[in-house]
């Protein structure tokens, strides 16, 4: 144990793969948030930018287009990276954790710079521009990628710190920089913000894992064979969220801010808006995951290995149903409200804001469809803590197509009052599927639980899936063990 | 030869199927089988060897016969899964499903038919992975928990239920050889196995028991500790103690009577397990007793026929030294006798290593009895030897079944005194009607009885005319009804009854 830091001794000695596991749904949400405070950011500079409207355009498109494309390739290697160091954690292999780091920060380094050179080769700006942009860009997927560390590590603490310090610095480095070398400088200054939060985050993990002396190794890799659900769930997620917006900017309703950055203003900024209403609602479902839902989910799983009798382990069923229940109604009660609030005094809400009216529509629909995408991202994840990875799967999927050829819909008949409303149908109905599947799954659970154990002598499907802290991923194999090394006995050897 | 695929294995006339025997563990039927083999050269013998795991086949202990053609071994516990091609259709479920619950429910009336579809279908789908994972076998699982057991452990019960089928489907996945006889020697697994051959494709199933197998299932549940035991008894009632083990106890029952209702033939080796068979589900008619036999020649003349000197009496203990031979009861008989026959000595003639503790209790209580001098340990040795230097056999043990021991004393002309256990009344006393008649040779005593046993050697030696009566009786009886050649006659009666009529259907291609 040599060489970690106060906070993984902590979760090892926990012991538990829970634990861990619950890391891995914190870096969504990790994702979520900054996201978030990188919409506020893009608000901030808004209102404080001195630059040329057009230039203004510029840098805004940029880091969209920033933020778009490291979110949407970060979702290729989230989850399947997640699980990968869930299992080394548990597994009790932390010497492979920081090797993996430095090896991920390399491919993601090459990649995504050899992407953003692709994008940014034909802008007609400036070379530091362009270098900045594929600066920026490197950064930024590299904050995603530290963040998933951390959100194994679950140091939110520090994670919202040094974000809130970035963001803070991003900004006045922006709006300070702007004054002096323009449109280069706001950027500059943008850039150098998100490169202080990676130094911070980077940090943070190193004193976590002793990274000195440690090579970058790649077999890590191998995580990407292993669930090949995790791969798709994560890529259909992200790119299912930025598709309509994307759709908007490419088509021909697209704003040109310069050759190769498009933009849709008054969509982005009606759908920027609506994601900031729902923080209330993942705030919540994140306590409820941590405290009640947690706890019933340990006690099914307890009440199985601690060898209770069915009308037991059924009780502690029911109560898991009972819980999401009640957590479902809840987040519809709360967040409806608010949604419902928004959607009503949206009028008002634009005026006082200062922006244009024709929003209105998108950030209506923006507003319903952003509830009913927290609602659904909720789901997927209740849906994976019971490793269900082929059915977050199917939701993801339905949601990224759903939302395509509905934003491909709304765009072809040009009527900027339903603009939004495929995002929205698509998060509807899509939360409906995923309920609908989370339900099947879950009164199925009993019998997937104990008939989806492998075997003995067959090759058992995963590592641990469902660990609770007392180990229902070990139980088939001490009992099995014992129970066939004992059965020898029915064999009398004459 | 290991692996459900693989060669064909050649056509035969005799499948033996043993479990955890022949050819790999020695022992007294091993040595049966073995003997049976080697007397019938012109018929050809297949192995069905079924053992725990792998490590417990190893070693091949005999010297196979050329008309064994091959040796087939089944690991009951080396868990291996065919590949699953294909699909298993609605229908192939609810007739696997259907016969599933009517196995488990044994009162129910026993409809061979639907098994036989069951079999069938299931040697020719081998899909035992995907039955196993699916929700029918589950809900099967939930309804058999309610009924026998529901408010113990789900989990222990779960997988009690998986360790109990699991043996099955590798026996199901096991090559079925082409034969024109199955031959079981033993319900359970093996018996299983036979089972699974006629319910396929009708061929003959002939079972010998030696020991009942039900029965020692029975006594090795009660005392088994790997039975897991109910937890939690603030949450669970205590008199669901054995739920688990009734659950064992009611899968071998249900296994013994499969065997028992399927064979053509049963047989045994006396008449008290043939009651037992009876009691355990076989069809009285069915049930015939052929006994172990002896080849005489060896052991006719190895004693010269004299009355021994009744000063200087020589009498054998031959066994291993373990408890359930009863020693210490032979030890106290022999303090007794030696009371008044004080150069009487005592002959332990068989291994001592097996138990050493028991072992450590005897030596102790040689001591004490202060038999040193007169009680000769003489471990693993050939009995041909000592029987001519042995006035008379005495056995104490509290089980046996066919002692081979009797038999060979009596070939050799040596009155025994042994314990009313196994057939050993048969052997010394005669079976009912005209062997009975013939008189005794020997005399049979209760179990733990020092004072009958001395008593019993002290008679028979003290009285020359009963002790030359015994030793010619023991003689002619060996010589009518357990003379190798003649046994094995009977089991190739046997065999030439179901082989011939096949055979002669089929004269043009022979």
């Amino acid at each position: 144990m040599a060489g970690i830091g106060f906070r993984l001794q902590k979760l090892l000695q926990k012991g538990t793969y829970f634990g861990v596991l619950q890391g891995f749904f914190f870096a969504t949400f990790l994702i979520v948030g900054p996201w978030v405070t990188s919409i506020i950011t893009i608000f901030v500079l808004n209102h404080f930018t001195k630059l040329l409207e057009s230039e203004f355009f510029i840098f805004r498109t940029t880091l969209v287009y920033l933020y778009s494309f490291s979110l949407i390739f970060t979702g290729f290697y989230q989850m399947p990276l997640t699980r990968y160091l869930a299992d080394e954690l548990y597994l009790e292999k932390e010497e492979s954790i920081a090797p993996s780091f430095l090896g991920m920060t390399i491919i993601i380094a090459v990649l995504q710079g050899l992407f953003g050179m692709i994008i940014a080769w034909n802008f007609p700006l400036s070379t530091a521009y362009r270098m900045l942009f594929v600066g920026g860009l490197v950064t930024v997927s590299l904050i995603w990628l530290a963040m998933i560390y951390l959100g194994i590590l679950r140091d939110y603490f520090a994670i919202s710190f040094i974000f809130i310090v970035g963001s803070v610095i991003s900004c006045v480095g922006a709006i300070f920089l702007q004054h002096f070398i323009g449109l280069e400088g706001y950027l500059f200054g943008f850039v150098s913000g998100q490169a202080l939060i990676f130094g911070g985050l980077t940090y943070r993990i190193i004193q976590e894992l002793s990274i000195a002396g440690i090579k970058p190794r790649f077999g890590f890799l191998k995580c990407f064979s292993l669930f090949p659900e995790h791969f798709v769930i994560g890529f259909t997620f992200n790119l299912g969220s930025w598709i309509d917006k994307m759709l908007f900017w490419w088509s021909p309703l697209g704003e040109s801010a310069c050759q190769g950055l498009y933009s849709y203003r008054i969509y982005d900024t009606g759908m920027f808006l609506s994601y900031l209403t729902v923080i209330p609602a993942l705030a919540l479902f994140l306590m409820n995951i941590e405290t009640s839902f947690y706890r019933v989910y340990r006690n099914f799983y307890a009440a199985i290995s601690a060898q209770q009798a069915l009308s037991t382990i059924r009780h502690c069923w029911n109560a898991i149903y009972w819980n999401l229940r009640f957590n479902l109604f809840e987040m519809i009660k709360i967040q409806g409200t608010l949604t419902f609030t928004v959607y009503y005094f949206a009028p008002e809400i634009l005026t006082k804001l200062n922006y244009p009216g024709e929003i209105l529509p998108m950030l209506r629909w923006g507003v319903l469809g952003s509830f009913f995408q927290t609602l659904f991202l909720a789901t997927i994840l209740i849906l994976l803590y019971f490793d269900f990875r082929k059915d977050a799967m199917i939701a993801n999927l339905t949601f990224l197509l759903c939302n395509l050829t509905g934003t491909l819909i709304t765009i072809m008949f040009r009527d900027s009052d339903w603009y939004g409303i495929g995002y929205f149908m698509s998060a509807i109905f899509c939360f409906l599927l995923a309920a609908r599947l989370l339900y099947t799954d879950l009164k199925d659970l009993l019998f997937i639980t104990f008939m989806g154990q492998p075997i003995p002598g067959e090759k058992p499907p995963t590592p641990p899936i469902v660990g609770s802290d007392e180990r229902l991923g070990e139980i088939s194999f001490i009992q099995t063990h014992d129970k066939t090394d004992s059965s020898k006995h029915l064999l009398n050897l004459k | 030869m290991k692996s459900p695929t693989g060669s064909p294995l050649p056509p035969i006339d005799v499948e033996l199927i043993l479990e955890g025997s022949y050819p790999y563990i020695t022992g007294g039927v091993s040595s049966w089988t073995h003997s049976l083999v080697e007397a019938m050269p012109d018929i050809s013998f297949g192995i069905t060897h079924i053992a725990a795991r792998k490590e417990d086949a190893r070693q091949i202990k005999y010297k196979l016969p050329a008309n064994i053609k091959f040796v087939q071994n089944i690991y009951l516990y080396d868990y291996i899964f065919l590949k699953e091609k294909g699909r298993l259709s609605f229908e192939d479920r609810k007739l696997i499903f259907g016969s599933l619950n009517k196995f488990h429910q044994r009162e129910q009336a026993f409809a061979l038919s639907s098994y036989a579809s069951m079999i069938r279908k299931l040697i020719e789908k081998p899909f035992l992975k995907r039955i196993f994972h699916s929700r029918e076998a589950f809900s099967l699982i939930l309804s058999l928990y309610k009924k026998h057991a529901p408010r113990t452990s789900f989990l222990d019960f779960f997988w009690i239920w998986r360790f109990m089928h699991l043996p099955l489907v590798q026996l199901l996945q096991a090559r079925l050889p082409e034969t024109a006889i199955c031959h079981t020697i033993s319900t359970g697994f093996a018996g299983f196995f036979g089972c699974l051959h006629k319910l396929n494709a009708g061929t003959p199933l002939i079972l010998t028991e030696h020991g009942i197998y039900t029965k020692e299932r029975n006594i090795e549940i009660a005392q088994a500790d790997w039975v897991p035991r109910e937890a939690h008894p603030e949450h669970l009632i205590r008199a669901d103690q054995g739920a688990f083990k009734r659950l064992w106890l009611d899968f071998f029952h249900t296994l013994g009577l499969w065997t028992y209702q399927l064979s053509d033939q049963i047989t045994t080796l006396y008449e008290g397990n043939r009651a037992l068979q009876i009691a355990f589900g076989a069809k009285p008619d069915k049930c015939m007793i052929i006994p172990n036999g002896i080849d005489l020649a060896r052991f006719c003349n190895l004693r010269p026929a004299h009355s021994p000197d009744p000063d200087a009496l020589r009498v054998g203990f031959i066994g291993r030294v373990v408890p359930i031979k009863d020693v210490k009861t032979f030890l106290q008989a022999a303090k007794i006798v030696s009371l008044s026959c004080p150069k009487a000595s005592f002959h332990i003639i068989g291994p001592f290593e097996e138990d050493p503790d028991y072992m450590e209790q005897i030596k102790e209580m040689v001591e004490i009895l202060n038999l040193n001098s007169k009680m000769i340990f003489y471990g693993r040795q050939n009995v041909l030897e000592h029987y001519p230097k042995l006035d008379i056999i005495v056995l104490t043990s509290l089980s046996e079944g066919q002692p081979m021991v009797l038999l060979e004393a009596m070939a050799a002309g040596i009155p025994c005194v042994a314990t009313d256990v196994g057939s050993c009344r048969e052997l010394l006393e005669g079976v009912e009607g005209e062997d009975k008649d013939r008189g005794a040779c020997g005399i049979v005593t209760s179990l733990r009885s020092p004072s009958q046993t001395a008593a019993a050697i002290l008679s028979i030696c003290r009285n020359p005319k009963l002790f030359a009566d015994m030793a010619a009786n023991g003689k002619k009886r060996v010589h009518t009804f357990y003379e190798e050649k003649t046994i094995i006659r009977r089991y190739r009666d046997l065999y030439e009854k179901f082989l011939n009529p096949k055979k002669a259907k089929t004269p043009g291609k022979a």
